[in-house]
């Protein structure tokens, strides 16, 4: 198959999980002698140059902590709903390439919404991965839910491949997926082979988080179920925190709450890296917000042989068995202090569960096995072109009107 | 059919011919042999739909007038549930597209992938969508005349359909019945000209001025210059009323003008004159000035006048009144031309016949 996929950024600029994930069935695809092209953004740094990764949409500056704390109508409007110029880019490489079927990944930041209504209007097929709700976001501007980007996405024909059912749920409050979904886990790679390591036996547990330090991922909630602990008379512990974010707020709260001797901070560390230091903990945590769409890092723990202990709302808990994979707990303090005593007490088989975890994990949650699944997709539709409603042209004009249209509109409104 | 409009034929709206003409289309399109029905689409202050026939449909969209600051009755109405309305039509017709109601509804009606037809009638409020080349969108622009086809950017199709007046309303009145006056039919607006008139109306020749004073100004003017002069002003006639006004006159003068009193130029002041059309299907012979559209629809000397001055028009006034066996076979006249060329049912029939290959070209491409 001629596949076009597009995405927000490429690898080797990453923002998180989705893009890398990209970058993994995008070279899969390539193993399995298909013709891929990635269609992507300028990137903001010299990359070397590949021959299947065209640099060419536009996109407002992600990575600006300035421009995101001030972020316009236009930014949005650009993010969001339409570029034309991404349009444009569009419209000439698939008069190039002339693919099969595309495959989307993260749209958000390159004008996403105008992207999916141009491969509508051109009757181009499309598969959709989606590892967050981007299908939702896309349909947000000025802080509302846009009535007319949600009656436009009643019309989409392509299909969605989505890393949980609570993401499902998540993005059908504002946008209906209809019957067109499958659900299909994200996927870890460079599994060794078959781990031998010990497990606590509760005389000392040696936990890690991963991740940015930032309060929606739980780093608060974490420290705050040690401290409970410690006030129960627990010392046997500690906590290897992974990442970087509000890193003076979250050690200011490590004093606080009397941690120091119990918490270190080992910063950002590479993933190669992260993985092996995994294998030295006995306990993963994961206190994430409700929303978190998957969760690729406690995945990468359970390869590793490190029990993760999730919050039970997040969307790796649909995937993984409490106390046969995995530890589950809701996402308070108290409940991850609950669990977390109850591995000090010695009343949890860990290794029973690393084991079956990173075995699990390894057969079932990589590329291998999902790639099928992928593959099968793409294929459905890459039979499903449709008549275009007009020429590529009409398309770009449309595209550029649309957009004056929306500025002028918004700054008669201002 | 979905005909998609910034203002709609009423008093709450605008009452113009922009409006009546559209409004006219879609009765005399839809014929039960046709089959058709049409959704007209406007805007107000709340949302309503109302049965105009079995086959038209008047549905008011609320404005967002909220979160776009656009208030009712301009022509910049928008709202979000346009794309629902618009996907069910087979074919959509935007009426007004130099509007920013326009411009949203031609952009909606063809990422909907619908066949388009856009007529305009004059009403400016933006000029974004020309600029960016919107009518080449458009799978056929029709104008209702020459000129008013001159005026717009460029388009892939452009169908002139000149005329469209009800000529089954406006019927000329019993031969023997009276005429006494001299009529302006039409928007009270300062490049209407109507100052003209009565500047040049003789003091005790009978002129009646029937229409909306859009201008309060300029109204307040006219009042001022008909000291003196035997003008009434007529500004709430219904249609009836309206009809008998024509059948009663001795001709209907319009004097429209390029620049106007105060200094204003308009540069599409008179796309077609629909109320010289009304005025004609009543038998009533018309005096127009030399400006925009009108001089199309008028043959000099046989079915009115037409008035390049001043003095030509003090004169062809004058004319009217005094003359009354030419004016009298100049209307018998231009009812007839009305009847065979600018009816609303020829135009009906030559616009249907443009839908129906819009239609076909779209079947055809999608084969």
């Amino acid at each position: 198959m001629r596949v076009l996929v597009i995405s927000d950024i490429y690898p080797p600029e990453v923002i998180g999980g989705y893009e890398q994930s990209c970058n993994q069935a995008v070279d899969a695809l390539r193993r399995r002698g298909h013709d891929v092209r990635v269609l992507t953004t300028v990137p903001q740094l010299p990359v070397p140059p590949e021959d299947h990764v065209l640099r060419l949409l536009r996109r407002p500056d992600v990575f600006s902590t300035e421009r995101l704390s001030s972020r316009s109508q236009f930014w949005e409007l650009e993010s969001n709903l339409l570029d034309s110029g991404n349009i444009y880019a569009l419209t000439t490489t698939l008069d190039q390439f002339r693919p099969d079927v595309c495959y989307l990944w993260n749209l958000v930041g390159i004008g996403g919404a105008g992207i999916v209504g141009a491969l509508e209007y051109l009757g181009e097929p499309w598969v959709w991965h989606l590892a967050d709700a981007v299908p939702s976001q896309l349909c947000i501007f000025n802080g509302a839910v846009l009535p007319i980007a949600v009656e436009m996405s009643r019309r989409l024909t392509g299909r969605f491949l989505a890393v949980s059912q609570g993401l499902v749920n998540e993005i059908e409050h504002v946008v209906d997926l209809g019957d067109r979904t499958r659900i299909v886990p994200l996927w870890v790679t460079d599994s060794e082979k078959p781990l031998r390591r010990t497990y606590s036996d509760g005389t000392f547990v040696s936990m890690a988080f991963a991740g940015q330090l930032v309060e929606h991922k739980g780093v608060l909630i974490a420290l705050e179920a040690l401290s409970q602990l410690r006030t129960l008379g627990y010392s046997q512990f500690s906590l290897d925190l992974y990442g970087r974010g509000a890193d003076h707020m979250i050690a200011q709260r490590v004093r606080q709450l009397g941690l120091d001797p119990f918490v270190n901070f080992r910063g950002w560390t590479p993933q190669a890296e992260l993985r092996r230091q995994l294998r030295n903990h006995d306990l993963f945590l994961f206190p994430t917000w409700a929303r978190e769409p998957f969760g690729i890092a406690p995945l990468e723990a359970a390869a590793e042989g490190c029990v993760p202990l999730i919050s039970a709302s997040s969307g790796i808990a649909e995937w993984l068995v409490d106390d046969v994979h995995c530890l589950k707990a809701a996402r308070d303090s108290s409940a991850f202090a609950a669990v977390i005593k109850r591995v000090l007490d010695g009343e949890i088989d860990l290794a029973a569960i690393g084991r079956r975890a990173s075995y699990l994990v390894r057969a079932q949650f990589t590329l291998e096995h999902v790639l099928p699944v992928i593959e099968e997709e793409l294929s459905i539709m890459a039979t499903q072109h449709r008549e275009p409603m007009g020429s590529r042209a009409d398309l770009y004009q449309l595209a550029i009107i649309a957009e004056a249209l929306i500025r002028r509109s918004l700054t008669q409104a201002a | 059919m979905a005909f998609v409009s910034p203002t709609y034929f009423a008093d709450e709206s605008i009452v113009g011919g922009g409006e009546r003409w559209p409004l006219n289309l879609a009765i005399s399109l839809t014929t039960p042999e046709s089959g058709w029905t049409v959704d007209f689409i406007s805007f107000g202050a709340a949302g309503r739909s109302e049965k105009l026939t079995s086959q038209v449909t008047l549905t008011l969209l609320e404005t967002g007038t909220e979160d776009l600051h656009i208030g009712p009755g301009t022509l910049d109405g928008m709202s979000w549930q346009l794309p629902t309305l618009l996907d069910t039509a087979d074919l959509v017709h935007v009426h007004q597209p130099l509007t920013r109601s326009g411009e949203a509804a031609i952009l909606i009606a063809k990422a909907l992938g619908k066949p388009l037809c856009i007529t305009d009638y004059g009403g400016r409020s933006s000029n974004l969508g020309a600029s960016l080349g919107m009518l080449t969108l458009a799978d056929a622009v029709i104008c209702s005349s020459r000129f008013g086809a001159s005026i717009l950017p460029h388009a892939r199709r452009v169908d002139i359909v000149p005329g469209g007046v009800d000529a089954s309303f406006f019927v000329p009145g019993k031969p023997t019945e009276h005429r006494g006056h001299l009529l302006y039919a039409g928007r009270i607006l300062p490049h209407k000209g109507v100052d003209r008139i009565i500047e040049a109306l003789p003091p005790r020749l009978p002129l009646v001025v029937c229409g909306r004073p859009d201008n309060e100004e300029y109204f307040e003017l006219l009042v001022e210059l008909a000291q003196g002069k035997a003008v009434e002003f007529v500004i709430d006639a219904d249609d009836v009323r309206l009809r008998h006004l024509y059948q009663h006159a001795w001709a209907t003068i319009l004097p429209s003008v390029y620049r106007d009193r105060f200094g204003t130029t308009y540069e599409q002041p008179e796309l077609m004159g629909l109320t010289a059309l009304e005025s004609m299907s009543c038998a009533t012979p018309v005096v127009v000035s030399d400006v925009g559209a009108l001089p199309e629809f008028v043959e000099h000397g046989v079915t009115g006048l037409i008035a390049s001055s001043d003095e030509a028009l003090r004169e062809a006034m004058i004319s009217m009144c005094t003359e009354r066996g030419t004016s009298i076979t100049m209307g018998l006249a231009a009812r007839e031309r009305i009847v065979d060329s600018y009816s609303m049912e020829v135009v009906a029939s030559r616009v249907g016949h443009i839908y129906r290959e819009v239609l076909v070209g779209y079947a055809t491409s999608s084969l």
